[in-house]
This record gives structure tokens, C-alpha cells and sequence, in this order.
């Protein structure tokens, strides 16, 4: 086994992993990339349409140009990157394991980013009864088979799920001359941007149905039709409403996964609001020099606020490794949350100066504010407006406010 | 004098417009919009929807063929895009190519050219 050493060592190449690795960089510290496909990029690379850089580069730009921007950055650093490379193990003292065509190589790291992205989940996991036939597959899946691998996974589909992989799909099918019978969303309320429902479903006449679900996979070998069914107030399906789609292949937008794997062998702790890890405002997890940040740390809609987050989490990794640790004068601050807020990134907060503290919220929400408490001291109330559970959120909590806040806050949600 | 309901899908702050349309069929007043693009999307949108239109098409490279993501430069008529998916279907470049080369130039005559959205060495 060969053994190299990095001042920062970065997981995954996405535009996580590679906003992370250029802020390090940028800050002075030798840094690897570890990618395990053949190119970085990530998940951009197959989502080729537009609708990202409208944040971070003022200009509507596809998955690919997103990423490519960030490629010809790296290219002129010298970041090392390792392709066609997968890490096998994370230590907790910093040693990334890697193997590729020419064999195991030990990577020996002062700070290691996690940026590995996130899984779709699939049947099992939604547990949808039915016929166990061939046509069942995850719209990202079906994204990779249509816009890397030139197949095509089927002729008429029925989508489960609003979530906007799914929408996308339904656009990037029609476009390519299948036939898509219908969206079916289990909630009253749609999942996905309201602009990808506009122009993926309505340019298209795609029909959504909310408060629906798939109750049932019916085909010998492959897939013949979907059996759909209205659901109640608790999401149960109604008897008696249940109708047959006739199709040849269901795709499956029904969330994603942090890919966490590697943080539970490296010790790191897991927030089960997010399945992503547990960090505080700079990003570092519970073991000490090793920060998580994008897709493997939360669920977000944007690649603009997954290369926001990263860059935090690239300087604040090159930091450690210059000091060794990062600075600590203040008690840490506890930061929890209430129904129907979701979670917040981060949950804990070491610094009195300011700090922005991302969320969603559970339901959509007309005209409610955020509360911000300390015990009974209500810090913080802000202007209220509407929020959906689809779009993640973001509050900066200013000096004024953290030093009031002893050593725990509580995030909620109330009606204005 | 009638008015219309959309979303704005400028950018994804996806504000609610509510459009007045006048006797002629065009828009008048915009309400609901935070930013000025918001009136104009809605004035386009009422007169002829405009999308950018991506998809992919064949490349050749020394390593055999794969795909290159492509895109309109623009937004053009998203009662073109059948014809330009046609069009599209039936293109291949050769590699090299760089992010933004031009693949089809002022495709259908929209004013647009259909651009690579990433290299291929
Ligand atoms: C279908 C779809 C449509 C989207 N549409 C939009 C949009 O219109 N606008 C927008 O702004 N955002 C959009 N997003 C969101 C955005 O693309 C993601 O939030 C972003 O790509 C996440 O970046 P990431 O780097 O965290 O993860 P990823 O892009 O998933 O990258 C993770 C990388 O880590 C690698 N990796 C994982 N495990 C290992 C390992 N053990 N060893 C080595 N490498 C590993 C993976 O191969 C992958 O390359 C969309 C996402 C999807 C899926
Ligand atoms: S009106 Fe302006 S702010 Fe609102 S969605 Fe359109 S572009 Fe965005």
C-alpha cells in the first residue's frame, strides 16, 4: 500500500466536493480530490438541463456548464484529483482508504471533507405492494440511461413522486417523444419547485395528481400498469378509488438519501432529521478536522447553495489543518428545533459573530414567522411570509442575537 | 377584460402573477412580480412562451461515441422545440469540443444557436 499526505482531503467530486477543494486550496492548504467516477461533476453531468447559477453566477446555466465552470477552475490549481478512485474507509484519525485500477493507496489527512452526494430511494423503501417485475426504477436512474448512456428505459411511464428529479423527467421523456400518463404526488401539495412544475408539466399538458399514491405494481415480467389510489388525510389509501394506469415502466421521485456510509466507520455522528451528519457552523462534524458539506450533509434543491455551503466547509477544513484545531473561546450554543421545522444545519454554534442557520419546514406554512427562544426569552421574530417544505431556507443569526443566547436555542414556527 | 394567474420562472423565488389581458389579447398591468424581469416574463408568456431547450446529441470521439449535453443559448418559441428535437436527433459533431461551441447555428430561424454545455476531449 502506498501512503500519501494532504493537508485536506476532499470525498467526492460533485460541486460539493470541488467548491470545497478550491476554497482550501485558495487558502493556502495541499489538497486531494477522490472521486469515484471518471469525471467530476457529480450529479450535475446528468442533469443537463438549466436552472442552475442563477445564485452564484447570476446566469442560467445546465448541470454541465454549472460543473464545467468549476472543472476548468480546479484545472488550473494544482488540487490533486484522483479519478475512478472510491474510498473504501474513513479513519477517525484522518486516513482515507482508496482503491482504483492500480490498486490501494492510503491517503493521510490533517482535515478530510465529506462530499459524497446522496441516493435515491428506491421501491424497498417506499415498500409499494404489487407484482416484483422488471420497470420499476428511480427517476435519476432513468436520467443517467437517457442523458449519459443513450437508452431508453421504457414508452410510457407513470411518475410517483413531485419531487423535481421527477418533474425534470417528465419534461426530458416528453421532449424525447415518450409518453408520461401522469404524475402522482401522495401529498396534497406538490414536492418539487413551482417553476418545474410550470414548465416540465403544464408546457407539456402532463396531468398531476395530488393526494394519490401507487398502490399497486401490476405485470408478469415487465410492468403492464400502475393501480393508483386517493389517499386521506393520513395518507391512507381510500377503498374505492383506485384506478389502473396502463404503462410500461414507473419512476420512482420519492427523496433522497445522504450517502453516510463512511461517516458511521470515522465515528461520525448522524442527525436522523437529515441522515446527514450532525455539524456545527463551521461545518465540522463531532470527530475533529472532518467537515461534511452538500448533498451528504442535506437534502438541497439548489447546486448554488451546495457550493455556498462548501466553500465554508473547504476553509474551514484548511484552517485546521494550518492550526491544528479551530478556535474556541466560546461555550458552545445548542440549537434545536420544533415542529413543523424540520431540522437545522447546523446544530450547534461556536461563535459569537454571526451565523446562518438552514432549514425546511415539514408542511407548507402561509403567513407564519420564525421564533427564535432562549428559554423564555423570545430573541428573535421575523417578518412573516409563506414557506414550502420543497425549498430550504436560510436565517443569519447576528452578534446581538448570540450573545444573548446562553448555551441552547430553539428554533419554531409560528403563525403570524 | 380578463386577467390570468402564473408563475414566474425567471428565477426560483417563483413569484405568483396575477396578468391583466386586455380585449386584444395582450397583457396589461403585472401584479405579484418582486422584480421587473416578472412583467416582462408575463408579457412574453401571455404574446409566445419562450424555454431554453436542452438535450443531447452524438459525439464522436477517438473512444468511440458518447453524448454531448447541448442547449439553445436563449430561450426561443416553446412551439419550435418538437421541430428542433427533430432536428436534434439526427445531429452529431466530432470531438474536440469545447463548452460553447456552436452546434447548430440560429436553429429554425428562432435567432439562437444550439450550444455545447460541456467539453469533450
Ligand atoms: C435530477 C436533479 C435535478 C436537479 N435540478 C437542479 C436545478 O435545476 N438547479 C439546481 O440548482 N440544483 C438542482 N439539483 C440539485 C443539485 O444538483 C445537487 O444538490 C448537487 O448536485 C449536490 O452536489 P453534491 O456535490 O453534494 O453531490 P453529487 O453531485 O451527488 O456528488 C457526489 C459525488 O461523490 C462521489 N462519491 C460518493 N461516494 C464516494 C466514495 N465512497 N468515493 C469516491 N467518490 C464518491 C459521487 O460519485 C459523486 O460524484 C438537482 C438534482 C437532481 C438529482
Ligand atoms: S418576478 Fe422577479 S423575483 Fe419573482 S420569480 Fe420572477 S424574476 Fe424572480
Amino acid at each position: 500500500m502506498k501512503q500519501l499526505s494532504f493537508d485536506v482531503v476532499v470525498i467526492g467530486g460533485g460541486p460539493a466536493g470541488m467548491a470545497a477543494a478550491l476554497s482550501a486550496q485558495e487558502q493556502g492548504a495541499k489538497v486531494a480530490i477522490v472521486e469515484r467516477n471518471a469525471q467530476l461533476g457529480g450529479i450535475l453531468l446528468q442533469c443537463i438541463h438549466s436552472g442552475f447559477g442563477l445564485k452564484y453566477f447570476k446566469q442560467e446555466l445546465t448541470g454541465p456548464e454549472y460543473a464545467q465552470r468549476f472543472i476548468d477552475r480546479l484545472a488550473k490549481t494544482d488540487v490533486q484529483v484522483f479519478l475512478s478512485s472510491a474510498v473504501l474507509n474513513l479513519t477517525p484519525d484522518k486516513k482515507v482508504t482508496l482503491s482504483n485500477e492500480n490498486g490501494v493507496f492510503v491517503l493521510d489527512a490533517k482535515a478530510v471533507v465529506l462530499a459524497m452526494g446522496c441516493r435515491e430511494r428506491t421501491r424497498g423503501e417506499i415498500k409499494i405492494p404489487g407484482d416484483r417485475c422488471a420497470g420499476v426504477l428511480t427517476a435519476g436512474l432513468a436520467q443517467h440511461y437517457i442523458n449519459i448512456d443513450n437508452e431508453c428505459p421504457g414508452h410510457r411511464f407513470v411518475i410517483l413522486g413531485s419531487g423535481d428529479i421527477g418533474l425534470i423527467m417528465a419534461r426530458r421523456l416528453s421532449l424525447e417523444g415518450m409518453k408520461v400518463a401522469g404524475v402522482y404526488e401522495i401529498m396534497p401539495y406538490p414536492n418539487g419547485l413551482y417553476r418545474n412544475i410550470k414548465n416540465c408539466l403544464e408546457d407539456f399538458g402532463i396531468p398531476l395528481h395530488l393526494s394519490t399514491t401507487v398502490t399497486r405494481v401490476i405485470g408478469k415480467r415487465r410492468v403492464t400498469a400502475v393501480e393508483v389510489s386517493r389517499v386521506d388525510e393520513k395518507l391512507h389509501p381510500i377503498p374505492g378509488t383506485e384506478k389502473v394506469i396502463p404503462c410500461d415502466t414507473l419512476l420512482l421521485s420519492v427523496g433522497l438519501i445522504p450517502e453516510n456510509e463512511l461517516c458511521l466507520k470515522a465515528g461520525v455522528k448522524i442527525n436522523p432529521r437529515t441522515n446527514g451528519a450532525l455539524v456545527d457552523n463551521d461545518l465540522q462534524t463531532n470527530v475533529p478536522g472532518i467537515f461534511s458539506c452538500g448533498n451528504v450533509l442535506h437534502v438541497h434543491d439548489l447546486a448554488d447553495n451546495v457550493t455556498a455551503e462548501s466553500e465554508r466547509a473547504g476553509a474551514s477544513a484548511a484552517r485546521f489543518a494550518r492550526e491544528g484545531k479551530l478556535p474556541a473561546e466560546w461555550t458552545p450554543i445548542t440549537v434545536k428545533c420544533e415542529m413543523p421545522m424540520g431540522y437545522t444545519v447546523p446544530t450547534c454554534i461556536r461563535t459569537r459573530k454571526r451565523a446562518p442557520i438552514f432549514f425546511r419546514v415539514r408542511r407548507p406554512l402561509e403567513n407564519y414567522r420564525i421564533k427564535v427562544q432562549s428559554g423564555d426569552d423570545v430573541l428573535l421574530l421575523c417578518k412573516p411570509r409563506d414557506y414550502k417544505p420543497s425549498i430550504m431556507e436560510n436565517i443569519t443569526l447576528p452578534e446581538s442575537i448570540l450573545k444573548k443566547a446562553g448555551n441552547e436555542i430553539t428554533l419554531t414556527m409560528e403563525p403570524a | 377584460m380578463s386577467t390570468k394567474e402564473m408563475i414566474c420562472t425567471v428565477c426560483p423565488n417563483s413569484c405568483h402573477l396575477t396578468v391583466e389581458i386586455k380585449d386584444d389579447g395582450t397583457a396589461g398591468t403585472v401584479k405579484g412580480n418582486r422584480c421587473n424581469r416578472g412583467s416582462a416574463f408575463a408579457r412574453q408568456e401571455i404574446l409566445c412562451p419562450q424555454r431554453v431547450l436542452t438535450s443531447t446529441v452524438i459525439a464522436h470521439t477517438g473512444k468511440g461515441d458518447r453524448l454531448l449535453p447541448v442547449r439553445s443559448a436563449d430561450a426561443f418559441a416553446l412551439n419550435l422545440h418538437a421541430k428542433a428535437m427533430e432536428l436534434l436527433r439526427h445531429t452529431g459533431v466530432s470531438a474536440p469540443v469545447k463548452m460553447g461551441d456552436v452546434v447548430i447555428p440560429n436553429i429554425l430561424d428562432s435567432g439562437t444557436d444550439i450550444v455545447a454545455s460541456c467539453n469533450v476531449d
